[in-house]
């Protein structure tokens, strides 16, 4: 009964490479899908997620939430060849979702934006923001940022970005990292985070497709 | 009438045109400098305070050094150019900062101050479109504003100026700074939205050209003297422009007041304009409705308004009805219906399109009804007529047109369209937003390639050269004179709910009863259940309510695609409403505002969480844009999907708040947030493991550096040395701090020598009765001297409920609070149960703490005469209506007077206005009825029947403390959230055990409440035996004697002092000059021969000094 098919979540973005490291991106869009959460739920999601769905307190955060579990499982159904609701999704002690058959996997999402990274070689993390002015971004930096983070930022800052675009920017950067090591902020040594493998995500995410959107989006990929 | 001759403003020159053109005025700084040359000491404008206060007023060279102190003050910071945000209250200070700020060449951005307690989100995105420089506010608010200001990145960076600080010698350093006509002096913002501000750029050209445009159609020519009264915000176009912009330019007078001076009184409007006879003002339609409402005939016999001839308003068409209503309740006055001077203009279009002709009054046009609905002009018939009134012929000097907003096609005579205009008085665009402009100003009519026009956004058609207004292709709505934009309303209110379907609103204006209401309709979703209907409308009134100050009156719940749409998916909302008229919207539920309903919409304004999860809540609430109640604390910040930025974003937050490091995974570890908050609230779990040296350093960089102040640019400090010197001149020694040695009561020891004592609250000599003493020696040993943190926390103890249940059954009420001060006690309890909304009335001798509780807690606060019941009933006849809650404070025993209210009469008066009451017992609880139970006691009303009793334990009751004693569930509810208790150390053990032993003494030993009265009786008798003057002193233990005269009633204090008598002076400003007095506090320990000692000492001593 599972339909799995790309064409009814999201679509395949493109193909990263990073020191020659694989990763396939496939993204989707939230509000395209408002009318179809229910029918994802009952298709792809595991009995979990699907009452986990429920105790979402804005419309807007179930939606997503469906839409992205409904993505993830599609793509790894037709990665590992197994019907979407049978895949386990585990997490790890510090909370990052992976699947085990040699596959690794990261999702994210900004606004309408859902994106997921595949690879088959090395552990993968994603990360996207919708480009906007971000409150007390300064104060944000100033708490959250590396000097080495500092020093990117004012780079950008030099040659024109706001603070918030590059705010948004370096941020990115940092998430993508800290996922693909699988840790959260405070839990990463600044060296083990550096020495990972990141890239912006600039050229695909100008061509997505299927959304005439007067945000950018930027975003960026990290193997760890 | 006769005016007397001293109040009327001296005749002013007539400024001629060719004066005014001779001056080669390009700019308003070129118009001011010219008349401050040509007329330096005529008077340009005067301010009412309101209130009784004299009037200030200001000349023309005042005013031009004025503003050259405030620009020369901005220079040092802004260049020709940059903005200035105008934050000043109405006033000289007002006017002074906006032309400082043209002065300076900066470009004057006017709006209204914030209110401190709320301040308007507006503010800080005007200012993030605009971005100033400089902020021109005043000292008083600048103060007030620390926090916000700091909190907001695009109001930190400014530089805040107290333009009400006047530097004398700043005018000196003023340079010119070559202001053009070209150039944009202010710019009036429009927009009531937050999210894409709209700054109208008004150049001096702009200014001028309308300024001539208004005064040929006003016939100013034709006139020597003109007078306006104005009191319409002066942020605004109407205000500042028509009322204060004007007078300058035609070099005549004007009378300027405060909004808040006319609603409170809307005959001081009508008084100002018959004092200075006045010729001119302004006002919407609800002011005049208003002056009907609330100006009793008998208030109108002292009014003379013939001299009133041009009344303008440009941005209603003035109705009929209210014409009528107006002219027919003030015949007597002399005001002539002629006076409406008929006008309709906007902000883009500086202030005035159209109007006149002068001195005619409004004329009207009967048409066709059903025709107009087809936006077509066709002659009224029998049963199918619609009364418009004209708004005026488009003035020379400027083109209106007639377009058809689709097609572009300039409209014929019989047809309806988009008023466009076009002429120098036509803005250059909106600041800083160019799609926008272009949208509305740049405008061409089909065909043509020039000019260029404003598109109004608003409906009509010229009729024999006169404009007629029929509506609002923007649909915009106003109500009580503020625009609001349906948008805006629709966007707050159905974010409000998760039943509701975003985008699926309209919001619009119904007229109803002679004023427009409010109406909203709402889809929701097919989830929506018809239980939730309920709590659906609550929460749409209260974000309403809440985020855009108003209060819908209809609220209706349509069922899904109820709402027509265009086929482009807009909300037509003018449909819609055509379809609840008729009864066609699929209406699944509806609730017509009555004042339950809107008290229950705004009834738990007041979060009883504890602070961190009402922060949290908040926080939450203010991100996703939704009400905070549908904020659930039992949930998990993460099932609001909160993305990394905004929970990092949060977490700075919390610490800067919580003051300390919070670890990141706890906001998706807890599993609520309730859990969250505890978590935080316990402090230990939250700090993360690296709060080193390095971050504390970090955290305090963030501290504002807080320099000391001079004590000699301190006026107030100034003020207060003055009057102690004043004492000192007079040879008289300092009457305050006083050192008494040892235990005070009807005798004392100041330096050695033993006194008479009636300068103390000892009313029942319990202070210094040894088994009190005894009690908190033994309190002392068992609780040690301090509970050392809040009873919320870990200071309870037992006899602090034991007290509380005492005090309570004491004075017959079911439970108590208590609290570490009487001040305390009123600050924090009426400050916290009341709020913006709320209405309280206050006694005008109300002790000053009530009084700041008052001011404190944001509600509107009405002050009545003293002891004046009937004067209550009235106010809240006139007002209980437009206010959720209203509270009444009154007083026990009041300790100027020593006097007592009628609280039988008060009672009955706040049951029929569903008020409540609140009696301070301060000084009557001990002291009045037969075994002191208070007020109640004496008056044999049952203490239950006023909701709240507050006391103080430091008078009858020996201690040091206040109480607040109510129903259980307000107890209860003061216990957990009110902030002088939550975040206030729990009373000292010795200071419940004083308090405690002395009520049960007391409660053993009534006979000293006996005595008290009957000394308090003997004091006053032999006092008025002796002719002294004690007022209204009568029953209680507190007798003044009036002298009449600040100085011989410290003189006479001193006097009393030697012959070994201690009584306090009471002296202006405590209370006015003419009531100063020596104020003799009774005890029940004083025997009768000291009584009869002291009275005769005073009153030999008063004798002598006749």
């Amino acid at each position: 009964m599972t339909r799995s098919s790309t064409s009814d979540v999201g679509a395949r973005l493109g193909r990263v490479t990073a020191s020659s490291t694989v990763a396939d991106v496939w993204y989707a869009w939230v509000g395209d899908h408002a009318r179809d959460v229910d029918r994802f739920s009952r298709d792809y999601l595991s009995s979990e997620e699907a009452a986990r769905r429920r105790q979402y307190r804005s419309r807007e955060a179930a939606e997503r939430y469906v839409v992205t579990r409904s993505l993830v499982r599609i793509v790894l159904s037709e990665r590992l060849g197994i019907p979407g609701r049978d895949i386990r999704v585990n997490r790890t002690d510090a909370g990052k979702p992976v699947v085990a058959g040699g596959v690794h996997f990261n999702v994210t999402h900004s606004a309408d934006l859902i994106l997921m990274a595949l690879s088959d070689q090395r552990p993968v993390g994603v990360d996207v923001e919708r480009r906007r002015d971000v409150e007390r971004v300064h104060a944000l930096i100033a708490r959250w940022l590396t000097d080495a983070e500092r020093n990117e930022l004012a780079q950008l800052t030099a040659r024109g970005a706001t603070s918030s675009d590059a705010f948004l920017r370096v941020w990115s950067l940092k998430e993508a990292r800290l996922k693909a090591l699988g840790v959260g902020i405070s839990g990463a040594a600044s060296a083990a985070l550096h020495a990972v493998d990141v890239r912006p995500l600039d050229d695909l995410l100008e061509s997505l497709p299927g959304r005439p959107d007067e945000h950018h989006y930027v975003g960026a990929i990290a193997f760890a | 009438m006769a005016v007397p001759a001293a109040t009327r403003p001296s005749p002013i020159r007539f400024a001629s045109d060719d004066e005014v053109r001779a001056a080669g005025c390009e700019t308003l700084v070129d118009l001011l400098r010219f008349r401050a040359e040509a007329s330096p000491e005529q008077t340009v404008y005067r301010f009412l305070p309101g209130d009784t206060k004299p009037e200030q007023r200001i000349t023309y060279r005042e005013l031009d050094r004025r503003a050259k102190s405030v620009a020369a003050r901005i220079a040092e910071t802004a260049n020709r150019g940059d903005r200035a945000l105008l934050l000043v209250p109405p006033g000289l200070d007002y006017v002074a900062a906006y032309f400082g700020c043209l002065y300076a060449g900066v470009i004057a951005v006017p709006a209204y101050p914030p209110n401190p307690r709320r301040p308007d989100p507006r503010i800080p995105s005007i200012a993030g479109n605009c971005e100033p420089v400089v902020a021109l506010t005043t000292t008083a608010l600048l103060a007030k504003l620390d926090q916000w200001r700091g909190g907001d990145e695009r109001l930190a960076a400014i530089r805040w100026i107290a333009a009400d600080e006047d530097w004398p010698d700043a005018a000196g350093a003023w340079r010119d700074a070559g202001v053009r006509g070209s150039d944009v002096a202010m710019l009036q913002y429009t927009s009531g939205s937050t999210a894409a501000p709209k700054g109208v750029m008004l150049t001096h050209r702009n200014l001028l050209h309308n300024l001539s445009l208004i005064r040929t159609a006003f016939n100013v020519e034709h006139r020597v003297e003109d007078v306006g009264v104005f009191w319409l915000p002066p942020f605004h176009d109407m205000g500042l422009i028509g009322g204060i912009l004007q007078p300058c330019y035609l070099g005549r007078g004007a009378v300027l007041m405060s909004s808040a001076t006319f609603l409170q009184r809307p005959l001081s409007w009508l008084e100002a304009m018959s004092t200075y006879r006045a010729t001119t003002s302004a006002a919407p339609n609800f002011a005049f409705d208003l002056c009907v409402e609330r100006i009793k005939p008998e208030e109108m016999r002292g009014l003379d308004l013939s001299s009133w001839h041009t009344m303008f308003d440009g941005a209603e068409p003035i109705r009929a009805d209210t014409i009528d209503r107006f002219a027919r309740a003030f015949a007597d006055t002399g005001f002539r219906r002629q006076a409406f001077f008929p006008c309709y203009g906007l902000a883009e279009a500086t202030l005035f399109v159209s109007g006149g002709p002068w001195g005619q009054g409004p004329s009207t046009l009967d048409v066709s009804r059903s025709a107009l609905e087809q936006k077509r002009v066709a002659p009224a018939t029998a049963g199918d007529r619609l009364r418009l009134i004209s708004s005026g012929a488009p003035a020379s000097g400027q083109i209106v047109r007639i377009v058809d907003p689709d097609t572009r096609l300039a409209c014929d005579e019989r047809r309806v369209g988009e008023i466009w205009v076009s002429g120098d008085s036509i803005a250059g665009g909106y600041w800083n937003n160019a799609d926008e402009s272009a949208q509305t100003f740049a405008a061409m009519i089909e065909g043509d390639q020039t000019p260029l026009f404003l598109r109004t956004g608003d409906l009509g058609f010229i009729d024999d050269g006169q404009l007629f207004v029929t509506g609002r292709l923007k649909d915009l709505i106003i109500l009580s004179g503020r625009n609001y934009y349906p948008q805006d309303l629709e966007l707050a209110a159905e974010r409000s709910h998760p039943s509701l379907r975003p985008g699926h609103a309209a919001a619009f204006a119904l007229t109803g009863e002679g004023r427009e209401t409010l109406a909203i309709a709402l889809e929701v979703t097919r989830h929506h259940r018809e239980s939730e209907h309920e709590s659906v409308i609550s929460a749409v009134r209260r974000a309403l309510a809440d985020r855009e100050g108003v209060l819908p009156d209809v609220v209706v719940l349509v069922r899904q695609n109820g709402i027509p749409r265009t086929s482009s998916g807009k909300v037509q909302r003018r449909a819609t409403r055509a379809a609840l008229l008729d009864g066609r919207l699929d209406v699944v539920a509806r609730s017509d505002a009555t004042i339950d309903d809107v008290a229950r919409a705004l009834g738990d304004h007041a979060d009883t969480s504890a602070p961190v999860e009402a922060w949290l809540r908040r926080w939450v609430a203010d991100e996703l844009q939704i009400d905070v109640s549908s904020v659930d604390p039992t949930a998990s910040v993460r099932e609001y999907g909160l993305d990394s930025v905004t929970a990092v974003r949060l977490v700075t937050e919390l610490e800067q708040v919580l003051g300390h490091r919070v670890d990141v995974s706890l906001l998706w570890r807890e599993p609520s947030i309730r859990s969250l908050s505890r978590a935080l609230d316990a402090g230990g779990h939250a700090l993360s493991s690296r709060t080193g040296s390095d971050d504390v350093a970090s955290l305090r960089r963030d501290e504002r550096l807080v320099s000391p102040l001079p004590a000699s640019e301190f006026p107030e400090y100034r003020l207060l040395q003055a009057r102690l010197e004043e004492l000192e001149r007079h040879g008289l020694e300092n009457p305050y701090f006083r050192v008494h040695e040892g235990s005070t009561g009807s005798t004392a020891i100041v330096g050695g020598r033993e006194l008479v004592n009636f300068a103390n609250y000892n009313y029942l000599g319990l202070s210094g009765d040894p088994r009190v003493n005894a009690a908190v020696i033994d309190a002392v040993n068992r609780y040690g001297t301090s509970v050392s943190a809040s009873r919320v926390v870990s200071g309870e103890r037992p006899i602090h409920q034991e007290l509380e249940q005492e005090l309570a059954s004491f004075i017959g009420v079911e439970d108590c609070i208590l609290y570490i001060g009487g001040v305390t006690a009123n600050v924090s309890t009426i400050s916290h149960l009341i709020g913006a909304g709320d209405v309280v009335l206050c006694d005008e001798l109300l002790h000053n703490s009530a009084m700041q509780g008052a001011l404190f807690s944001g509600a509107h606060r009405l002050t009545f005469p003293h002891n004046d019941v009937s004067a209550v009933d009235r106010l809240l006849g006139e007002v209980r209506s437009k206010y959720r809650r209203a509270l009444i404070v009154i007083e026990g025993v009041y300790s100027a007077d020593g006097d007592v209210p009628d609280l039988a009469r008060f009672v009955s008066v706040k049951k029929r206005h569903e008020a409540w009451l609140m009696v301070d017992e301060a000084h009557s609880i001990g002291v009045l009825g037969a075994t002191g139970r208070g007020l109640a006691e004496q008056a044999g009303v049952s203490p239950r029947a006023v909701d709240l009793w507050m006391g103080t334990l430091s008078k009858s009751l020996a201690s040091v403390g206040g109480y607040i004693g109510a129903r259980r569930e307000i107890v209860e509810y003061l216990k957990y959230t009110a902030p002088g208790f939550v975040f206030s150390v729990g009373m000292a053990p010795a200071n419940v055990a004083a308090a405690l032993e002395a009520l049960r003494i007391l409660r053993r030993e009534p006979e000293r409440v006996t005595r008290l009265h009957e000394n308090a009786l003997l004091f006053l008798q032999l006092a008025k035996e002796r002719r002294l003057n004690t007022g209204t002193s009568r029953g209680t233990p507190i007798v003044p004697v009036i002298l009449g005269d600040s100085v011989k009633a410290v003189r006479l204090s001193q006097q009393l002092f030697e012959r070994g008598i201690n009584v306090q002076p009471m002296v202006a400003p405590a209370v006015s000059e003419t009531a100063a007095r020596l104020r003799f506090f009774v005890a029940s320990t004083h025997t009768p021969h000291q009584i009869r000692n002291t009275v005769e000492t005073v009153a030999s001593l008063v004798d002598a000094t006749v």
